[in-house]
């Protein structure tokens, strides 16, 4: 609890960089690679299984078990190197980083220390949809491939270990010390992971350690601290900005800055080991593995087959014809089968009904949202189709039925599916939705008047508060109306009726 | 290197003809291993470990690191043979060579006839992606297997340690 209100009391302050003391920073991104199996075995890779359940020989590293590189890995890494702009090398290779760990049964991780897949990326910061004050560009030193491990669980009496993630592909992708300001920090991994999740290289999830960032900052150009393995985003802010205020309280104190590995806690970051004592990892290359060789072309075939990227969506969104808000295409494009579903309504409301795109926007983004969440059912695309959407809509512009009775049909439809294969008509005359249209305009006005009176007589408080000048109180008495009416009569005349008989200029 | 040659010849002539002869000559070997490795306190000098070596390597070798003095002092006296006796399986002229700064191309696999497999194309490797499904093997275990099989300590976990 003291560090959960520890960590919300600095959430609070603004944080804001010294001028006197220059940020500079760099990532190492670690992703799971989405693939069905595992990088050098073809055991399946999982998420919160029974432990143990998904290892193959080679994954626990029996004596005799060979690797052999998953295809699916390669191509994904490939997808990534083209999304960041970098340089795929012709000519990769794999090499053996030896460490001693019990969640690492090889005694050594493969990886690509002397020839990585892809270098010289970039990612551009954009200032329209980023959050950062101006464009910037973080250049990427190199993508490569890598092993996971696997995870050690301590329990009071012995050490046990879970080697279902051992060997899962990762890629590792190293940025340039290109961040001048943490807003550039935070902006990055946002967009790293909406990026590797959109185009399917990984789930995207931090939360579950797809994605784990290492950071490495320093401050006047003073010696450069690492901050191993942030889980998110936001651990990634508050990690950096500890870290900044720390290094700027050793230099204010006359102190050297130590080049060391740090861990973050949560709440502080805490040295793990200095410089004189960094690992040795006594690099070779994996003599069992054949050197990757890909075609020159293949950077430029993946291109062509590349789905639009992040920022060409919310681009055109926010642009003519859709004029979305940046939130409202954001959030679209977080939901795809929403943004698919939006796009094919929009498509048929501006196109054949020649309606305007706000009437259209309102339509998906309000109404239909509106009225799934009015009946607390979860939002489901399936349900109403865009084409039924378009029937009611066009029922509206027809007149057959009133804004408030389509709200009243819509939340009918979805709390009965099965009236959506009827035709709608039967539906509109089943709830009594229609307009009424067989009485003469006398008695329709002469009903309109009862009904208001009859309201006004019970709504006192209201009448007066009206009366004593609080005339948007009005809108309360026309919702009354509208309910009473099941929106078979326009808002607009209930209006005037209501400012005809209250007397209200 | 001329020991050899001065066994073939030995070996050619009509000295070894019986298998006593043969006998005789091995048990009188004309050199070994340990003279080879006997210190020459030249270059016993030029090699300078000392105790943080020691640790170091001990930790990078996952081995514990609290050892007496001597203990060090006989690691210290190992390694420098070590180190004569690799400096023994270089000729002359490479002794002198700079110390390698990186493993890149030593123990590269290489195909078996030389010849490197043609670069892969993206329809390639899109075609091995479609094919995995029918390469998993249970022969290596990709279709899991009962790790109490290899240790019955092994109760759902792999147990390293037991206090």
């Amino acid at each position: 609890m003291l560090r959960r209100f520890s960590t919300s009391v600095r959430h609070l302050k603004k944080f804001q960089l010294d001028p006197n003391y220059k940020f500079k920073c760099g990532l190492e991104i670690h992703t799971q690679l989405k693939t069905k199996y595992k990088l050098f075995s073809l055991s399946e890779t999982s998420f919160n299984e029974a432990p143990n359940t998904k290892v193959s020989y080679f994954d626990i590293g029996l004596p005799g078990s060979q690797p052999k590189l998953n295809p699916e890995a390669l191509y994904l890494a490939l997808v990534a190197a083209t999304a960041f702009n970098c340089d795929i090398q012709s000519f990769s290779t794999f090499d053996r980083k030896h460490y001693f760990y019990p969640d690492q049964p090889l005694g050594y991780q493969i990886t690509q220390h002397y020839h990585p897949i892809a270098k010289n990326g970039f990612v551009q910061l954009n200032s329209k949809f980023d959050g950062i004050e101006s464009d910037k560009i973080i250049n990427l030193e190199q993508v490569q491939i890598e092993q996971d491990t696997g995870k050690t669980v301590n329990f009071d009496d012995k050490i046990t270990i879970d080697l279902n993630r051992s060997n899962t592909p990762l890629i590792e992708v190293v940025t340039k010390p290109d961040f001048e300001d943490i807003k550039q920090v935070r902006a990055f991994v946002k967009k790293y992971q909406m990026l590797v999740s959109h185009l399917g290289i990984c789930s995207g999830d931090m939360e579950t350690g797809a994605i784990r960032v290492d950071a490495n900052i320093s401050v006047n150009g003073n010696d450069r601290v690492e901050i191993k393995n942030l889980g998110s985003s936001g651990e990634v802010v508050a990690a950096l900005q500890y870290e900044y205020r720390r290094q700027i309280g050793e230099i204010q104190k006359g102190n050297k800055i130590v080049q060391e590995t740090r861990g973050w806690d949560g709440a502080t970051t805490v040295s793990l080991r200095r410089k004189e004592n960094a690992l040795d990892y006594r690099y070779v290359p994996d003599s069992e593995l054949e050197v990757v060789r890909v075609d020159e072309n293949i950077g430029k075939k993946i291109q062509e087959k590349l789905p639009d990227l992040p920022d060409t969506i919310l681009e055109r969104l926010t642009s003519e014809p859709y004029n979305l808000t940046l939130n409202q295409a954001r959030n679209l494009f977080n939901e795809p089968l929403t943004l698919q579903y939006y796009l094919s309504f929009f498509k048929i409301y501006t196109e054949d009904l020649k309606q305007p795109s706000k009437s259209a926007n309102n339509w998906v983004l309000e109404e239909l949202i509106t009225s799934f969440a009015k009946v607390e059912h979860p939002f489901d695309v399936t349900l109403i189709t865009p084409k039924a959407l378009i029937e009611i809509a066009q029922a509206v512009l027809d007149e057959g039925i009133s804004l408030t009775a389509a709200r009243i049909l819509l939340r009918h439809l979805i709390e009965n599916p099965a009236d959506i294969d009827r035709p709608l008509d039967e539906v509109i005359e089943q709830l009594d939705l229609h307009k009424p249209s067989s009485i003469s305009k006398e008695d329709l006005d002469e009903a309109i008047t009862d009904l208001c009176q009859t309201i006004i007589e019970e709504n006192e408080k209201i009448v007066q508060n009206i009366k004593r000048g609080q005339v948007n109180a009005v809108q309360s008495l026309i919702g009354k109306a509208m309910k009473e009416t099941q929106g078979k009569i326009h808002a607009k005349e209930f209006k005037q009726k209501f400012t005809e008989l209250l007397g209200i200029n | 290197m001329i020991r050899p040659i001065v066994i073939l010849r030995r070996f050619n002539s009509s000295y070894l003809n019986t298998k006593q002869q043969i006998d005789k000559f091995l048990s009188q070997p004309t050199w070994s291993v340990k003279q080879l490795m006997k210190p020459n306190q030249d270059s016993i000098n030029k090699i300078t470990i000392d105790s943080n070596v020691i640790r170091k390597m001990l930790a990078l070798s996952g081995l514990k690191s609290d050892i007496t003095p001597e203990r060090e002092q006989e690691l210290i006296n190992a390694l420098k043979s070590q180190m004569t006796f690799i400096g023994h399986l270089y000729n002359e002229n490479e002794m002198n060579q700079e110390t390698e700064s990186s493993n890149d191309s030593i123990f590269r696999l290489i195909a078996t006839d030389h010849k490197a497999n043609p670069p892969l194309t993206l329809d390639t490797l899109l075609e091995q992606i479609e094919k995995l499904p029918s390469e998993v093997n249970s022969e290596k275990g990709e279709h899991g297997f009962d790790i109490t099989e290899i240790n019955s300590r092994n109760d759902h976990f792999f147990t390293i340690k037991t206090k």
